[in-house]
């Protein structure tokens, strides 16, 4: 059902509006000239993860016009078939079906949410298709098989890394954690509490918020009164924004650091003045001079009328791996595509360099750290010691 | 003062009064009697405006208000002392008597209201109480004051002694009796027919939805056994 | 001083839920009617309060027009979905209304956009008194004046003037209301503006205390503040404004006592299941549905 080539017609089945409102967004996509190699691409374009699908969409089809522009893989074109999985899994079953079935796509790039990457994994992984999943952070979804690839750190690495961050290159020892109540929150918490008394940072208490709140009244007179040397929060933009600003507004002054997903020009939109001296984990180096992550920057820009936040940067290098992997197999042929992939050895990507995967698929990569003064991100150094928040293997 | 001509009256295909005919004479007291289901109430909720005329027509004082609204009745003198007294029970006493001069200028609240005390001294004393929270004698009392506070030159009354001690009964019969001395016209609807003869000079009787006797209440008093067959009869077949 | 800056918290929790709530059960007082779409006027004042003062630069003529605007669309609601429907049995309005308030959620989605919007100067946000060692924040402040000052000139227009009596006794007795020659359309009309004009400003305050107005700003404080009209023993004022600030104070407390394994929208549901297990009729309990 909700198919579409890019040039295609959109069928969306919500208010017509939200159809107009994909639609334009489409047509202003370029159209691909002669397609050779399909990749499949999972996003959610309705729904409430609709606003990082739209920033995947729109990274995604960046991509491939500029692999395209640069004359394609193996002399040829990339042709894109996305399809709207909601976020939810049952769309996500049921698309990942439509790509292979009627599309024959044999390499896909997943730009959605868990609960989609989840669901899709074990459909790929039976067809023998390659899936990267760009942002999908439940550790299901390279437990499915050999076939999928994730771009992202996992929670509890990515906690780990946060507890050598504070404890030895901040030096800071006593800690209040704040932490949403799903799974990936959860999981993030773990990680940087397992791995704090490494680091002899202190942990002085735990408290946990439901993504719907706005208000955290009762967690902000906690934290006053624990009088911590940092706050450790893990959230969304739209969580850690009013959280931040209510911290700052109660004269909490202590260097606030935030989980990957803090990561969003609307966090520092939202808590104002309040974001300056909050550090965000696993975050990407705007600053960086890279000729094609300033290039992806503008382009970016120019095309959403916003900048690209972290969902938008990995999609696009999920898409410029994929491309690379093909070349390196001479060929898209997906068992090949997926050694190719797992051979991975050092590939520059926006976020820098990709070390590799392990045996179960998860990047080994350095974390960079961002920190927020006068309203911009500015980086905060890079976290190397990559033994110290390995991902789990198979 | 009142005349119904042929009135037919009900709630959408539901008939509850066929074709009464009757006229109260001002400053009378008129007894609308009948078993339960007869009618009765919906006749005088007609008058009010509050259920569907079906047929006929109502005039007050010879003028045809049978397509007047319920809202604009009230301003043409007609007030409702309703079945179960069904009075205002978050709002006191006061507040009571304030929403039954709703239709009038404030102005002119404090005089009713000196007026509907002397009647009922009671409500006096209660006058911050939530009427809710009053006997069954009081809230009576009430729900004639109210009606009273509505400046009505026709009082339609619905079920005064419904579970109310006779003390009460007595009590608020003689109010009814004084406002009629001081030119009041009331319709009375009444369970207790005995008390209701006493009191009225005219006698209706409706009996699944029909009129089946009309006269003064001298002749149905004199009537005897055959009257109370009109009501026993009703009895048989109403609906219930 | 913990357990004050706690209070605090609760305190203005429970004014938000008061003046969201008071207006569901004005309704559902009037008309029997779940009202659920309130969190859609209530994320529509949030909307018109941060476009109008980010248009003009002014939080007081945002919250004006939110105030003017906000109880038109309570109105348009009455007048163009429930009153077609009061003829129906009560729960085809409410499903109406259930259906109303996810096409308001996507019509906000996208006219305002994913996203959502935030001011661009919201210095009450971040302006704090220090009372001792007790903080108050400048919104949080703001909530409980407004609330005091809403409720207490309720209070007294429903009980000085005639108007306000008179719509006191619709909600008791509109048929016979309408005897003494109270219009009750109007009355209707009234109680969807004045509980929509309530709802734009809680709606304006919460969107300065989180500085962002997203399409689902209503969803969560609509099924709290059902579940605080069902505390509140239905269709009762004085219910709902204890039944409110019990729930502000129990959430505030309950965080951080149980926080960690039960979030704070649970506990409004757990305090509502153990309250009608115990008090099936509500706090206050006069009348029930």
């Amino acid at each position: 059902m909700p198919k579409h080539p890019s040039s295609a017609p959109v069928f969306i089945k919500k208010a017509a509006l939200s159809a107009m409102f994909a639609i334009s967004l489409l047509t202003t996509a370029a159209m691909p000239a002669k397609a050779d190699i399909k990749i499949g691409f999972q996003v959610p374009l309705t729904g409430p993860a609709a606003t990082d699908g739209k920033s995947a969409q729109i990274a995604g089809q960046m991509a491939v016009d500029d692999i395209n522009a640069a004359g394609g893989v193996n002399g040829e074109k990339i042709q894109l078939v996305t399809y709207d999985d909601q976020a939810k899994s049952d769309q996500a079953i049921f698309t990942a079906n439509k790509l292979i079935g009627e599309d024959g796509v044999k390499l896909v790039v997943n730009g959605s949410y868990s609960a989609s990457g989840r669901a899709a994994a074990p459909v790929f992984q039976q067809a023998g298709v390659v899936m990267i999943s760009a942002y999908g952070v439940h550790p299901d979804i390279t437990k499915a098989g050999d076939y999928n690839f994730r771009l992202v750190h996992l929670g509890p690495p990515q906690g780990a890394a946060t507890a050598l961050y504070i404890g030895k290159t901040l030096g800071l020892k006593k800690i209040s954690a704040i932490t949403m109540d799903n799974d990936y929150g959860q999981a993030t918490m773990d990680g940087f509490v397992g791995a704090a008394p490494k680091y002899g940072v202190e942990v002085l208490n735990k408290y946990s918020y439901s993504l719907k709140d706005r208000q955290f009244g009762s967690i902000v007179a906690s934290v006053k009164r624990d009088n911590p040397d940092a706050v450790y929060a893990t959230g969304y933009f739209f969580t850690a924004g009013p959280l931040v600003a209510q911290l700052r507004a109660a004269g909490i002054t202590v260097p606030i650091i935030g989980s990957q997903a803090f990561d969003s020009e609307k966090f520092i939109e939202i808590a104002g003045p309040a974001a300056d001296g909050t550090y965000i984990m696993d975050s990407f180096d705007r600053d960086r001079k890279d000729e094609k992550l300033q290039k992806f920057f503008s382009g970016f820009k120019e095309k959403a009328g916003y900048s690209p936040e972290g969902v938008a940067a990995i999609t696009y290098s999920s898409f410029m791996l994929m491309a690379d992997a093909i070349k390196r197999a001479g060929s898209a042929e997906p068992a090949k595509v997926r050694d190719a992939l797992a051979a991975t050895k050092n590939f520059p990507i926006l976020e820098g360099t990709l070390n590799g995967f392990n045996s179960l698929h998860e990047i080994i990569m350095p974390i960079s750290v961002n920190v927020i003064k006068d309203g911009k991100f500015k980086s905060a150094g890079m976290i190397t010691d990559l033994d110290a928040f390995a991902p789990p293997e198979k | 003062m009142l005349t119904l001509d042929r009135l037919s009256c009900g709630y959408g295909s539901v008939q509850a009064a066929h074709d009464v005919s009757l006229h109260v004479t001002k400053g009378s007291i008129f007894a609308l009697l009948g078993p339960n289901g007869a009618g009765k109430t919906s006749t005088i909720m007609a008058v009010m405006g509050h259920i569907d005329i079906q047929g006929g027509s109502i005039l007050l004082e010879g003028a045809d208000i049978t397509k007047r609204r319920a809202i604009d009745r009230v301003r043409l003198g007609v007030a409702l002392v309703p079945e179960g007294r069904q009075l205002f029970s978050d709002l006191t006493v006061d507040e009571n008597l304030t929403v039954g001069g709703y239709a009038f200028p404030a102005s002119s609240d404090a005089a009713k209201r000196e007026r509907v005390f002397s009647y009922f001294p009671r409500l006096y004393e209660r006058r911050n109480q939530m009427s809710g929270s009053l006997s069954g004698g009081e809230q009576q009392m009430l729900a004639i004051g109210r009606a009273l506070m509505a400046e009505p030159r026709l009082l339609l009354v619905d079920e005064l002694s419904l579970g109310l001690m006779p003390k009460m009964v007595d009590l608020c019969l003689d109010a009814l009796l004084a406002l009629k001395r001081e030119g009041l016209t009331i319709v009375l609807i009444e369970q207790n027919t005995a008390r209701a003869l006493d009191v009225a000079d005219q006698v209706c009787v409706l009996s699944s939805g029909l009129q089946v006797y009309q006269g003064t209440a001298a002749e149905a008093k004199a009537a005897g056994s055959m009257f109370a067959k009109f009501l026993g009869m009703g009895d048989e077949v109403a609906p219930g | 001083m913990y357990y004050v800056d706690l209070a605090v918290t609760g305190i203005s929790f429970g004014c938000m839920y008061a003046m969201m709530a008071v207006g569901l059960t004005l309704v559902y007082g009037l008309l029997r009617i779940l009202h659920v779409a309130h969190a859609a006027v209530f994320a529509l004042g949030a909307y018109v309060v941060v476009l109008v003062a980010n248009a003009t630069g002014s939080l007081i003529l945002g919250f004006l027009a939110s105030i003017l605007i906000t109880p038109l669309f309570g109105v348009a609601i009455y007048r163009l979905l429930y009153q077609p429907l009061l003829k129906y049995r009560p729960d085809v309005p409410m499903i109406a209304s259930v259906g109303l308030l996810v096409l308001m959620q996507d019509a906000f989605r996208i006219v305002f956009g994913e996203q959502g919007v935030t001011f661009r100067s919201n210095p009450l946000a971040f302006t704090t008194f220090n009372l001792g060692s007790v903080t108050f924040n400048a919104v949080q402040l703001a909530l409980v004046i407004s609330a005091v000052v809403i409720f207490v000139g309720l209070h007294v227009f429903t009980t000085r003037t005639r108007m306000g009596i008179g719509w006191r006794a619709t909600v008791s007795r509109p048929q016979i209301a309408t005897s003494f020659g109270i219009d009750s359309i109007k009355v209707r009309y009234l109680n969807f503006a004045i509980g929509s004009a309530l709802a734009a400003i809680a709606g304006g305050l919460v969107a300065l205390l989180n500085n962002l107005v997203d399409p689902s700003i209503g969803a969560v404080v609509s099924y709290k503040a059902l579940a605080i009209i069902v505390l509140g023993g239905l269709g009762s004022v004085r219910g709902t404004l204890i039944a409110s600030l019990v729930l502000g104070l129990v959430e505030a407390y309950g965080t951080v006592f149980i926080g960690d394994w039960l979030d704070r929208d649970a506990i409004a549901f757990l305090a509502l299941i153990a309250l009608l297990m115990i008090r099936p009729q509500g706090f206050t309990g006069a009348r029930t549905a």
